[in-house]
């Protein structure tokens, strides 16, 4: 679909107000009353949602009939680059909002909003309420810096400013060393991630030339047609490369080294671990950026770039293996934990990996839908963890051995966190079930027909998020029954006097409230949301019920406006194979039913009691796979060691010896000039005296030098550097005798006599495969080997054969060919044939020419009858015409 | 193009320096000289600006282009040259009360040598480009003898004036050559005649070099540089800054005039026989020593003496490589001295805004943890700094990168000249992140006397309009880098 642009001014707009709202709350409002800060941070965001809106509202109207439209903005032009072979590369200021980032910015704004006004409430008396605002103000505006930058440096700008939101909201309780360490943890990984984008971002520039994601989709979507169109007329692979184009070498490249960003900002393996750490900062921050929105970053970049991605199928491959894995690993460490927020981290990095494994089998908008409905069900989840935290006066995370029964105490929580929970398991007609669906649609699609990863890896994806997807269920389900079903263990402690949690030092309320209104607002908005967001993607086939809906799939047809699909699969794509799906819904319920039917058997209404002698594998899931003393061990560790010895090293080497010995030379060169400053005039004049002499010197001496730059044949154009008043006198054959008497001519043209051969060069022209090309040998006096590939055919003939050896004499190159088959029409003595000049000959398959090399010298004389010489060497080429077939007879062994 | 209208910024100069020395013997508060000179010089730099951004249009007056070029090109540089000017300006209405120096004559050497700067930018003609140069500098050697009572001011005036006389006479004498080998003054009479080689080829040859060593004495580019440390330091502070900038840039704008006009022929502009070579050695010379002999320094204002030479070395690559990329280099060395301009007034302004009445800053033990204690100094140095360094999103990284992008675009051998500036650049990381280090990272020695920022309205003003500049140009710099294009096109075309 032909990208269709509308100008707007609407679009930084948006991004600006929660940027202004950060500085004013940030720098001006920070004594403000926390009335003036709620107002000013959450009406920025309040404001800026609405005006998405407009804005998307806009975008829905466009989009009639097949034209996808981008609302574009283009601020202004920061710099041009200037890459090699693309010529100025502009960097813009620009921002555009498509199908795909425009449901994004609803969301961030939206969802992100409904945080905002959530934190009020959460983050009441805190010490540092601004602070919080402000932080939360500038991670929104970085976040629409992300999603609605046009090109890839304006969303890396956006993708560290969420980086560093994420970093400063995490350890926004610095006062804890542990809260600290979590951030610097989180950046660490996220800094690792970031090279990869920035590696991926000039590798896409040097070959696209261009760093505007329409550009680079579009080159993308060409170089796909031109593969596939070439394939399609039987070319195959012999089938040259579209002359601009990507090939899939370098999009695998790309998009691995893209990936390797996405496993950092979106938690994949291998850099999920910083996520659950993450969870040391306030739960709103939980919600919004390590649920909702940031941590989705990685699939909207995917997404963005589909085209790119979808070129390569080793980059698709390994993205949905490593999802599928990721998914996997963090669903099960969630089956064992005993803290809510815990949970729900690992959670999130399980879900994450759902939303890759979309992305991996080539169904981005499946993955995408999975982040909206996501973003609903697990920021109310989130919120509903910190509503519970709330009620019960738990700082950090909420101890599941200590709650459970809250039903009774807080209903609207308790009530929008079945929502939820009913969503994320996947429970039919809510809004995870269909996300769930299409996801597991297009990984049973991948296992049956191929597709782009190939059977294996869409088995494995298919059956891995099955099992996840059971997984998830389970510990959803657990954790609701866990913490809303059974009594409250914490009054019982209370009860007891002091034995039970009464005596831990944050032992929780015994009598647990419900929330305020500015909290429980978002929770029943995010909580109906989580059951009713899923009909935007409402399939096409309604589970076992195998009829076509004259309904298409408004999500998918909608995306595919921006986002590119699988051929075969897509907006009006019929649908004619229905097993697929019926395996997604298959699995889908299957793991739903298991998952929610453990859960009740073994959690309902009873309290968490861990198991006195845990198992071994028990162990291992509490343990997290021990995947951080896995690193700690295999990464962390050895780096330790290694910068440990690195700065024993720089101590004793660098410091030591190169820094002193640096240090030593500039702290001399410093001296020396200082010196030179002695203050003193006599000295000063000197050495302006000698800068005098010297640029005169210059000026009144001839500078002779010489080009010469052959036009075939036995002929060469002669070029000397003009200069003033200058005089040229030339001796072609450089035998120290002028052959021409002074001109003004710079340039000569001169044909050269064998006898003006100073030497001679061997050419070996490669004729075909394996090797096509030429190369050039230095021959000395002696006879030397020549370095020739030995897979050319009919090089030797004998076993134990020497390799082909060659010498120069006067008259050519005498050549050794020591059984190799040699075409030459000449006489061949004492096994050697001597080359004349410019003659091709055939050794093996290859053919081999002597060039001779001549020498000439220039004369210069200035105005000031100075004279000077340049002396120029050069191989004359050999004959224009390649090979002719030669005579059979001519052949000599 | 009227006569008025043309030569308008430097009548108002000329008026508001006599109305100065009137009013001087009247006003009681010297400081409101400041304002009216800073005043004058922002107007005369917004004339000359509509003039850069606007263009000339309509028939220029015959009676004045044979002495003086009236083109987009000379109406930039007087407006760098005011700009910066007007900067100066206000630091010294700051800075002479604060030492009790405070004496009108400082504006009106402000305001007359400007317009000997604006004449040399735009002289198009060599008894002009004298009699620029000698307007210039006269007012700069008594700005550099300002301080009466310090010995070092008047040693470094003498210095300057007596080095300086040296120079000027290797440049009349170059021009006395040149003048006889083509029998023109003027600068198109110039370069008609040796580009249709009627010039006398030897004479040619003596002449040129000993006019661009008058040149570049005045850009401070070594060998010619060694009166700069000596003067920068003992000049008041504003004066320093007024050589650092004023004087440089008006010594750019007519080597780049004659190297690319006069002499931009393929014969005198070849890399191999001609002046690109070197200025290629002098630019080599000049990035080098600047910068290593920047680190050793202790004094901070010495430091940044020896930092303007270094610069003076990075715009040469761009005067370079105008032998092989006119447009696109004589546009980056005005896109360089416009951003070294505002990048150089924000790190002398704060220096000067760091000390007070009798404590002036001058070493870096004198700036340590002011700005934990001073917030608004510190961040003030620190973005001149990284300007001067070349840091993104500054002026000074675009100065840089267009420079040294010429370099490149022009291939060959300037290719490893970007390569030897961008390593020069990062030894001058080294001196100027010292500041920084000294700013946030170092308290002052126990009972050391700590240097305590003064207060002034005038300083704060100037800072913030340099400050302004500096981001201005480093984040909107298509706008600026299009003007200094247009002026390029009109220069070359």
């Amino acid at each position: 679909m032909e990208a269709v642009h509308h100008e707007t001014s609407l679009l930084l707009a948006i991004i600006l107000l929660p940027m202004v709202g950060s500085v004013l709350v940030g720098l001006f409002a920070r004594h403000s009353s926390e009335r003036t800060v709620s107002i000013l941070s959450v009406g920025a965001v309040g404001v800026s949602f609405v005006l998405a809106l407009i804005a998307f509202i806009r975008l829905y109207g466009l989009a009639v009939g097949d034209t996808s439209p981008v609302l574009v903005q283009q601020v202004y032009e920061w710099f041009e680059l200037t890459v090699p072979g693309k010529g100025p590369v502009p960097i813009n200021v620009r921002f555009a909002m498509d199908t795909l980032s425009g449901v994004m910015a609803l969301v961030v704004t939206g969802v992100g909003g409904l945080i905002h006004l959530y934190a009020i409430g959460y983050m009441h008396e805190d010490r540092s309420y601004a602070r919080f605002f402000s932080y939360l103000n500038l991670f929104t505006a970085s976040m629409l810096i992300l999603i609605l930058a046009s090109n890839l440096p304006l969303m890396f700008v956006g993708w560290e400013g969420v980086g560093l939101c994420s970093y400063l909201l995490i350890g926004f309780w610095y006062e804890n060393r542990d809260y600290a360490a979590a951030g610097r943890k989180a950046f660490v990984a996220n800094r690792i991630g970031d090279f990869g984008v920035l590696i991926a971002m000039f590798l896409i520039v040097g070959v696209a030339g261009s760093f505007e994601f329409s550009d680079i989709n579009h080159l993308a979507a060409e170089s796909a047609h031109f593969t596939a169109t070439a394939a399609g007329a039987g070319f195959g692979a012999a089938f040259p490369a579209h002359p601009f184009g990507l090939s899939a070498t370098f999009a695998t490249v790309a998009c691995l080294f893209l990936f390797l960003g996405c496993t950092g900002k979106s938690a994949q393996i291998p850099l999920f671990v910083w996520l659950p750490d993450a969870m040391a900062g306030p739960t709103p921050v939980s919600a919004l950026i390590h649920a909702a929105t940031m941590v989705t970053a990685g699939v909207y970049l995917c997404c963005r770039l589909s085209p790119l991605f979808l070129l390569s199928d080793v980059a698709m491959a390994v993205i949905a293996v490593v999802a599928t894995v990721t998914a996997l690993l963090a669903a099960s460490i969630a089956l064992v934990q005993k803290e809510m927020k815990k949970i729900l981290a690992y959670s999130t990095v399980s879900q994450l990996g759902f939303m890759f494994a979309g992305v991996g089998v080539g169904f981005f908008s499946a993955g995408f839908f999975h982040v909206v409905t996501h973003a609903f069900f697990k920021a109310c989840l989130f919120l509903g963890a910190g509503s519970v935290m709330h009620a019960v006066g738990a700082h950090g995370d909420a101890d599941l051995t200590k709650v459970g029964g809250l039903r009774k105490y807080m209903p609207i929580t308790r009530w929008t966190f079945l929502f939820a929970c009913l969503s994320i398991s996947g429970v039919p007609l809510t809004a995870g079930f269909f996300s769930k669906d299409e996801l597991l649609l297009g990984a049973a699609t991948m296992a049956l027909h191929g597709g782009k990863t190939g059977s294996p890896a869409g088995w494995f994806t298919y059956v891995g998020l099955v099992l996840a997807a059971t997984m998830t269920a389970f510990y959803m389900f657990r954790l609701y029954f866990l913490a809303f079903t059974g009594d409250y263990q914490s009054a019982k402690g209370a009860h007891d006097g002091g034995s039970g949690a009464g005596h831990d030092d944050h032992g929780y309320d015994p009598h647990p409230h419900e929330s305020p209104g500015s909290m429980t607002f978002p929770l029943i908005v995010l909580g109906i949301g989580s059951l009713i967001v899923g009909y935007l993607g409402l399939p096409e086939i309604v589970p076992f019920v195998h009829t076509h809906f004259p309904i298409p799939n408004w999500w998918n047809e909608w995306l595919g406006r921006s986002v590119a699909h699988l051929p075969g699969h897509g907006a009006h794509g019929e649908v004619t194979d229905f097993l697929p799906s019926d395996m997604a819904n298959a699995g889908g319920l299957l793991a739903m039913l298991v998952g929610i039917g453990l859960a009740w058997v073994m959690y309902r209404n009873k309290p968490l009691k861990e198991p006195e002698a845990p198992g071994g594998f028990y162990r291992l899931l509490r343990d997290k796979w021990r995947v951080d003393e896995l690193y700690d061990a295999t990464v962390i560790g050895p780096t330790k060691a290694l910068s440990l010895f690195g700065g024993r090293a720089d101590q004793t080497f660098v410091d030591g010896i190169l820094a002193r010995f640096t240090q030593a030379a500039v702290g001399l060169t410093g001296w020396v000039s200082s010196r030179a400053q002695t203050g003193s005039m006599p000295l000063y004049g000197m050495v302006m005296t000698v800068g005098v002499l010297g640029l005169l010197t210059w000026f009144v001496t001839p500078h002779a030098r010489l080009t010469i730059e052959p036009s075939g044949g036995q002929t060469a154009r002669l070029v000397a550097a003009a200069g003033p008043g200058y005089e040229y006198r030339w001796d072609f054959d450089n035998d120290g005798r002028p052959d021409t008497g002074w001109s003004r001519a710079p340039e000569q043209t001169h044909t050269y006599a064998p006898s003006a051969y100073e030497g001679y060069e061997l050419l070996a022209i490669y004729p075909a495969m394996p090797v096509r090309g030429e190369r050039r040998f230095k021959v000395g006096d002696t006879w030397t080997e020549l370095p020739f590939d030995a897979r050319f055919p009919g090089w030797r003939t004998r076993a134990g054969a020497l390799p082909p050896t060659a010498r120069q004499t006067a008259r050519g190159i005498e050549l050794r060919p020591n059984g190799a088959d040699l075409r030459f029409a000449g006489p061949v003595e004492d096994g050697a044939a001597t080359l004349p000049p410019r003659r091709i000959v055939t050794l093996g398959g290859v053919n081999l020419i002597a060039l001779p090399k001549v020498r000439s010298t220039v004369e210069v004389r200035n105005a000031f009858g100075s004279v000077s010489n340049d002396t120029v060497e050069v191989t004359l080429p050999g004959p224009i015409q390649r090979r002719a077939a030669l005579d059979p007879a001519e052949v000599q062994r | 193009m009227s006569t008025v209208m043309a030569v308008s910024p430097f009548l108002l100069l000329v008026a508001a320096g006599l109305a100065i020395m009137l009013l001087d013997a009247f006003v009681h508060e010297r400081a409101e000289l400041a304002f009216v000179t800073a005043v004058s010089l922002f107007g005369a730099a917004a004339l000359a600006g509509a003039g850069a951004i606007f263009g000339v249009h309509g028939p220029l007056p015959s009676a004045l282009t044979s002495y003086l070029a009236i083109d987009r090109f000379s109406f930039f540089f007087q407006s760098v040259i005011c700009l910066g000017g007007a900067m100066t300006a206000l630091l010294a209405g700051g800075y002479l009360p604060e030492h009790r120096l405070d004496r009108g004559e400082l504006y009106v050497l402000i305001l007359f040598s400007s317009v000997g700067a604006m004449v040399l930018a735009s002289a198009a003609n060599l008894i002009t480009l004298f009699i620029g140069i000698e307007t210039m500098a006269l007012g700069v050697y008594a700005m550099a003898g300002f301080r009466r009572t310090s010995p070092r001011a008047l040693e470094g005036a003498i210095k300057y004036f007596l080095l300086g006389s040296f120079a000027a006479a290797v440049l009349l004498f170059g021009s006395a050559m040149l003048y006889g080998a083509t029998g023109s003054l003027d600068f198109a009479g110039i370069t008609e005649s040796i580009r249709s080689g009627r010039a006398d080829v030897v004479m040619t040859a003596i002449g040129l070099p000993l006019l661009l060593i008058g040149l570049v004495f005045e850009v401070s580019a070594v060998p010619f540089h060694q009166w700069t440390p000596d003067v920068y330091e003992g000049s008041v502070t504003p004066a320093t800054t007024y050589m650092s900038i004023a004087v440089k840039t008006a010594a750019f704008a007519i080597l780049v005039r004659v190297l690319a006009v006069s002499f931009g022929d393929s014969v005198s502009a070849s890399v191999s026989t001609g002046w690109p070579a070197v200025i290629v050695a002098l630019s080599i010379l000049t990035m080098l020593y600047g910068n290593f002999t920047a680190i050793v320094q202790s004094n901070v204002k010495r430091m940044l003496a020896y930092s303007s030479i270094a610069h003076a070395g990075y715009v040469l690559v761009g005067v370079a490589a105008i032998s092989r990329v006119g447009e696109l280099a004589v546009s980056a060395t005005l896109y360089y001295l416009l951003a070294y301009t505002f990048s150089n007034v924000l790190a002398f302004g704060s220096l000067i805004w760091a000390g007070s009445r009798g404590k002036e800053a001058v070493s870096y033990d004198d700036i340590a943890g002011l700005g934990r204690r001073h917030p608004g100094v510190g961040l003030a140095f620190s973005v001149g700094v990284l300007s001067l360094l070349g840091f993104p999103p500054t002026a000074g990284f675009f100065g840089k990168y267009y420079v040294f992008n010429a370099a490149v675009q022009a291939g060959g051998g300037f290719v490893y000249l970007a390569v030897l500036g961008v390593l020069a650049s990062a030894v001058g990381a080294y001196y100027y992140l010292k500041v920084i280090v000294y700013l946030y990272m170092r308290e002052p020695e126990e009972d050391a006397p700590v240097a305590v920022p003064m207060r002034s309205g005038y300083v704060v003003a100037a800072l913030l309009i340099a400050a302004f500049g500096v981001i201005e140009f480093g984040i909107f710099p298509g706008h600026y880098l299009e003007v200094a294009l247009s002026a390029a096109h009109q220069l070359l075309g």
